[in-house]
């Protein structure tokens, strides 16, 4: 289906063009989430809630980008919005143990392994999670598109609605971000 | 020439400590790019299956829910409410406080007193006395 038959479809309700979109992008949503939210529950929630979002409000989608430059700006949003969440209830539920009304402190998720990576693979790529766990939010967004959606720097600078030097840089700083963080883990 | 040999002995044993070092410093760079380039090639993660099922499943329990003031909620708003009583309780307090400190009893405090424990004239001007 082309995707200006699929917009005008989606704006008509229709069900059939729904299901072929959640089809075409749910594996490209669900990756890219689960790199930044590092919860295969979470990721799932989250992924719903990106397709939510592009049914209610494909009317205000002006067509400027290509759709799929859309959805990853909406999932990209969305992992935000939840790791914000988490930071907030972790620091509610600190406020309420000092009250004494909660005994358990949200905790950090478990180690994170991504489900595409081999299994030699598998203890590195915990610590290198646990590392990208602690950039900054846009170095984040910008080396997980790069490294596990295969964005170009050009896609990349699209879905952050920057420039291709500013994500060239968000990469050079998140590698050094990375490198000082795994200098300090092994 | 005894220090001489001890010289060159003290030389090449820091020559060969800082080339070890080299070495561990280098195996650790080698280690961490080795960390860094971990995700490279990853198969990308699939959506769990029967996600379009369980997403139009929520999409039908929403429709049907009503919609909740979600705002009303969230901690920001539960603690900025709670700061907002704080404050407003402890302005009326010291408002209170200024009242009671700065006021002395006088003459019609008193006299509404006398009246209420029906007090005559006289008891009360003994009293002031």
């Amino acid at each position: 289906m082309h995707e200006q038959e699929l917009i005008s479809r989606l704006r008509t309700g229709d069900e059939q063009a729904f299901k072929y979109l959640v089809e075409n992008y749910q594996d490209r949503v669900y990756n890219t989430i689960i790199g930044i939210v590092q919860n295969p529950q979470d990721a799932e929630d989250v992924a719903q809630e990106v397709f939510i979002q592009v049914y209610r409000s494909i009317h205000s989608f002006k067509g400027e980008s290509q759709l799929s430059t859309w959805i990853y700006r909406i999932a990209t949003t969305r992992s935000l919005d939840l790791l914000r969440s988490r930071k907030s209830k972790k620091r509610f539920a600190f406020v309420q143990s000092i009250f004494g009304k909660n005994d358990e402190l949200t905790h950090d998720p478990p180690d994170f392994h991504h489900p595409g990576i081999v299994l030699e693979k598998k203890e590195d790529s915990k610590i290198l999670a646990r590392a990208i766990s602690r950039l900054p939010e846009n170095q984040r967004i910008a080396f997980t598109l790069n490294k596990l959606e295969d964005l170009s720097y050009q896609q990349v600078s699209e879905v952050m609605k920057t420039t291709v030097s500013a994500v060239e840089s968000l990469l050079h700083r998140a590698k050094q971000n990375l490198r000082k963080e795994l200098e300090k883990e092994i | 020439m005894k220090i001489l040999f001890t010289l060159i002995g003290r030389r090449f044993e820091y020559g060969h400590t800082s080339k070890k070092l080299s070495i561990m410093k280098q195996e650790k760079q080698d280690r961490i790019e080795q960390i860094l380039n971990s995700w490279d090639g990853a198969k990308k993660a699939e959506a769990p299956a029967f996600f379009y099922t369980r997403l139009k499943a929520r999409m039908e329990r929403e429709a049907g829910e009503q919609p909740v003031k979600s705002w009303l909620l969230k901690p920001a708003f539960v603690i900025a409410a709670l700061a907002a009583v704080i404050v407003i309780n402890a302005f009326i307090f010291f408002q209170d406080g200024n009242t009671t400190i700065t006021t002395s009893p006088t003459e019609e405090s008193m006299q509404s007193i006398a009246a209420e424990y029906n007090l005559s004239d006289i008891t009360l001007e003994e009293i002031n006395q």
